[in-house]
């Protein structure tokens, strides 16, 4: 017997099963289901468009049981798609399939064609750095990880039917151990930052910061994905800004009135007390619906923009979402002043459904500042 | 790659069980045990048991759910066996040594009914081998067509994998397919009908079997047959996708993938129109030979010992509920089953099958079936008060019997096996030597002291003269072997599903509530019960189509029927209309001309059709 012959398949499988869920990658991202989830959690998504058609009955089928029960009383709940409950008849539950969030960013940024971030060419550090990132089977004890030899010799026996759910008792033969092991990442080329600016005013609605953070959400976790070792900064503000952690910046519900330079303003301070912008590729995302507190604070913020993050950003990117109390003007007024920069680029975000355009607005190959 | 050790423990283990299994009368292939991992175990799993398939990814699908346990529901894999000669059998390497004697055993009985069930009579025994050249056959065609091509068309075949005619397994099979290329030259002559050639061994008896002349003739009758536009085909085809082989314009490659397909499904068929009495007939098998019951059975004149040791029982007992745990909705396969097997056993070793049985309505007969029986066998040997005082006789008899199994002089497993002593009984009188010889001696001096004396029910006079002759009982195990034969599942359950044993096993019909989206139990009643059990097996529940015209508007166009029942309203015989037309557009693939499906849409009958480009739904005009 030759062990192995189905890793192909497999292969082939899990390629078709990622070209479906490529395809309503929109779907899943814009759920918003998934915000706040870890790189390494696992979502398990339903694909349905695996089956090979057949003649089938449309209706769910009743059939024969067992057991204790009045007539008329309940037994089981109806999956979709005529798929019944019953155990009899193999191979019609609904096909499920596990994905990391890291693998769904990683699609994103493919289905996207987001390039690499360009790296502009900043001082370059060499070297390789090893991290006790990956797992292997063999391996000294003092390096031993216990969750996953546990896991191991737990599937073990559920799956060959010995675990006892009254007196479980997990013994791991030698086949089950896990232990860390070294991977050599070679130190990044160059070190990156991106910081996230969101507008948590009063004029932005739950829905409009809800696309902000789902725009940061799904391009931080590409990014985490593509890049080892990034650096985020999040910022938000209204009429002040004030740092906040990742968890804050996607739950926070602050609402004053708006001044954009603030959030600039901050960003600027923050960027430079802990690095050097000579050695960092920076990265800097705005969201806003665009109802700046007047004119002067317009001008304000553009002056931030130009004589002190302009300077040493790679990219600044500006999402304005439409919101029926913003006035929008920021983007007319950012455009107007500016005109064609290569380093800014903008996006109009209307609803969910302008969320991956935007996305691939700011960070899609080629894309010169777009305005709509 | 290492092949795993068997270890000289496994080994005893094998031999022993073997060596038991042939003593009670289970007839097998060689069979060849291997050891695998979990993840081999996983891959077998996929591939059916085989080790490699043709490359598809409907493998790797199945592969991705077995690691995540989610086709074994209620059944741990333990075992994987396959239907050829010598037998295949996997054993999962962490299986604790009770574990493995129990799928050995089991395996042994899977390996018997393989080679005896009368469905698998016609499969192929060197699956292994063939199985390989498919595969082989397959990637050749990657090579020279690419994998996405050829993927792609096997996605199209498997979408019609289904639609064959479970019950023309034993009609010879045509050997066409291996002469495509004659065939092909046949596709000049008008409507490509080809003649099958009788399936003979490719030797030279071919020539004279089917000599070119009579050939000719027989084409030619065609022919002029087809001139008259006869209708094509003249009764309406079930297996449609061997109609499409033979009939349709396929390249070589593509009509020899057909048929792999085909001879695959063809090969598995079997398997599914059997596995309930499979799985019975190996749980069954297990039991018996692991717990060695047979002791227990007066009737049953071995004494084979279990195999199993004492602290191995309990934790034996703990998996084989584990397979035999009852679902709430469905049936568990291996439970029904193997309890059917019992009940047949059961009720064959007490005579309760035949018309004397089945046409009995006195609630005292039915009540104590094994008094009647007694008497019945009495009553054919002894009138009058002969026959009185034989009755006083069993009836003392079975008396003492129960003395003595409270006292611990004769170990009685159930106190319904004491009328079966009876019949023992007598043999030891006629001279024939038991192994309770010993203790029926004792039990002749103990009738005198124990004096019972009862009347006979007056029903049970007339009940025992309508059917002329004794009734043979003790032949249940006879009984089994034969059924293992000659049943599959639709006749196993049509014959042997009675009320009394849906009353005992609680069975119950289920129906499904489209309001809330929920299914309840919607009868108990045995008829239905049994109704609804053989309507799920015909046809693995799928619903018939068929071929009706082929040469459809006279333009060669396809026309299929949906073969509706009267078992369902139509209502609920509507099929998924999205899955039925995106598998019209894979025939059509195939037939290359328009295909039409008379079906049910909700209350009315409809055509869909697809013409390569759209599909449309028209109402049949009758």
């Amino acid at each position: 017997m030759v062990k192995g012959k189905i890793k192909g398949d497999e292969k082939r499988f899990n390629d078709i099963v990622k070209q479906i869920i490529r395809k309503d990658l929109g779907k899943y991202i814009t759920s918003g289901e998934l915000l706040g989830k870890k790189k390494d959690n696992i979502v398990s998504i339903p694909i349905k468009s695996l089956e090979i058609p057949r003649f089938k009955y449309g209706k769910h089928q009743g059939g024969v049981g067992s057991g204790e029960g009045e007539l008329g009383d309940l037994i089981g709940i109806g999956k979709e798609e005529g798929h019944s409950e019953a155990g009899d008849k193999p191979g019609e539950h609904i096909l499920e399939v596990d994905v990391t969030l890291e693998e769904l960013a990683q699609m994103l940024g493919e289905e996207l064609e987001l390039p690499f971030l360009e790296d502009k060419g900043k001082k370059n550090v060499e070297g390789e750095v090893e991290k006790l990132t990956s797992i292997r089977k063999t391996g000294p004890e003092g390096l031993r990880q216990f969750k996953r030899t546990y896991k191991e010799a737990l599937r073990r026996s559920l799956q060959s039917g010995q675990y006892n759910i009254l007196k479980p008792r997990i013994i791991p033969i030698r086949d089950d151990f896990r232990y860390r092991s070294w991977k050599t990442y070679p130190r990044p080329e160059s070190n990156a930052l991106i910081v996230y600016i969101m507008d948590v005013s009063g004029s932005m609605g739950d829905m409009q910061k809800e696309i902000a953070r789902q725009i940061s959400f799904w391009v931080d976790t590409w990014i985490e994905a593509r890049y080892h070792g990034i650096e985020k900064r999040f910022i938000i503000h209204d009429a002040r800004a004030q740092e906040v952690n990742r968890e804050e910046f996607f739950t926070t519900r602050e609402s004053g009135g708006t001044k954009i330079s603030t959030g600039y303003e901050k960003a600027h301070n923050v960027i430079t007390s802990y690095y050097n912008p000579d050695e960092w590729n920076i990265y800097v995302m705005h969201f806003s619906d665009g109802d700046n507190w007047g004119e002067d604070d317009n001008k304000k913020a553009f002056s931030v923009l130009d004589e002190k993050l302009l300077p040493y950003t790679n990219l600044f990117c500006y999402g304005q979402i439409t919101s029926q109390y913003g006035s929008g003007q920021f983007l007319k007024d950012l455009t107007n002043y500016f005109g064609e920069d290569e380093k800014i680029r903008t996006s109009i975000i209307g609803d969910k459904e302008g969320i991956l355009k935007c996305i691939k607005e700011f960070f899609g190959k080629n894309e010169k500042k777009r305005n709509k | 790659m290492r092949r795993k050790e068997i270890s000289k423990e496994l080994k005893t283990i094998i031999e022993k069980t073997k060596k038991k299994s042939k003593e009670y009368g289970l007839d097998f292939f060689e069979t060849v045990f291997e050891i695998v991992d979990f993840e081999e175990m996983n891959e077998l799993s996929s591939y059916v048991g085989f080790p490699s398939r043709y490359p598809h990814w409907k493998f790797g699908m199945e592969y991705t759910q077995f690691k995540k346990g989610y086709n074994y529901g209620l059944m741990k894999i333990y075992e994987m066996v396959i239907n050829n000669n010598p037998c295949y059998a996997y054993l999962l390497e962490s299986n604790e040594m009770v574990d493995q004697k129990l799928v050995i055993a089991h395996v042994y009985a899977h390996s018997d009914f393989f080679k005896n069930n009368t469905e698998f009579s016609k499969t192929r025994r060197n699956m292994i081998d063939e199985i390989a050249n498919h595969g082989e056959r397959v990637r050749k065609y990657v090579d020279l067509f690419g994998r996405e091509t050829i993927e792609k068309f096997i996605d199209t075949c498997l979408s019609l994998e289904y639609l064959i005619d479970p019950n023309s397994i034993f009609i010879k099979r045509k050997e066409c397919f291996h002469n495509l290329e004659e065939e092909l030259e046949l596709e000049e002559k008008g409507l490509e009908k080809r003649l099958p050639k009788i399936e003979v061994e490719r030797t030279y008896m071919d020539e004279f079997i089917n000599p070119k002349s009579i050939l000719e003739e027989e084409t030619k009758k065609l022919e002029e047959k087809n001139k008259k536009t006869e209708k094509f085909p003249e009764e309406p085809e079930r297996d449609i996708l061997f109609f499409l082989i033979e009939n349709s314009k396929l390249k070589r490659w593509q009509a020899d993938i057909l048929s792999i397909i085909w001879e695959e499904i063809y090969y598995f068929a079997p398997q599914i129109k059997t596995k309930i009495m499979n799985e019975g007939w190996a749980a069954y098998w297990h039991s018996k030979i692991m717990t060695g019951s047979d002791k227990t059975n007066p009737l049953i004149d071995s004494s084979l010992a279990a195999i199993l040791d004492d602290d191995e029982f309990i934790n034996y007992a703990e998996h084989h509920s584990g397979i035999t745990t009852v679902p709430r909705v469905g049936i568990n396969q291996y439970k029904i089953g193997l309890e059917l097997f019992r009940d047949i056993e059961d009720r064959w070793d007490r005579g309760k099958h035949g018309k004397i049985y089945e046409e009995a309505t006195d609630i005292s007969i039915l009540d104590t079936w094994d008094d009647f029986i007694a008497f019945k066998n009495l009553y054919e040997e002894f009138k009058n008060l002969d026959l009185k005082e034989k009755w006083y006789e069993y009836l003392t008899f079975k008396k003492v019997v129960k003395k003595m199994s409270d006292s611990g002089d004769l170990y009685l497993k159930y106190r319904e096996d004491i009328p079966l002593h009876w019949h023992k009984y007598l043999e030891f009188k006629e001279g024939k030597e038991n192994r309770f010889s010993k203790v029926y001696s004792k039990i002749e001096s103990a009738l005198l002291e124990n004096k019972v004396e009862e009347e006979i029910p007056e029903p049970w006079f007339e009940h025992a003269s309508k059917y002329p002759g004794k009734i043979k009982i003790g032949k249940g195990r006879e009984k089994i072997f034969e059924v293992r034969k000659i049943y599959n599942d639709i006749t196993f359950i049509d014959t042997f599903l009675t009320k009394e044993f849906c009353e005992k096993h609680k069975l119950f019909v289920y129906d499904y509530e489209e309001k809330n989206n929920t299914y309840y139990i919607s009868d108990r009643d045995f008829q239905k019960i049994k109704q609804r059990l053989l309507f799920s097996l015909t046809n693995a529940g799928q619903p018939i189509v068929e071929v009706v015209d082929a040469n459809y508007q006279n333009r060669g166009e396809l026309y299929l029927k949906h073969k509706l029942t009267e078992e369902l309203d139509i209502k609920s015989q509507t099929l998924d209309i999205k899955k039925a037309e995106a598998t019209l557009e894979n025939i059509y693939e195939i037939w290359k001309k328009p295909v039409y499906l008379e079906t049910v849409l909700d209350d009315d009958l409809k055509i869909f059709s697809y013409n390569g480009e759209k599909h449309k739904k028209l109402d049949l005009v009758n």
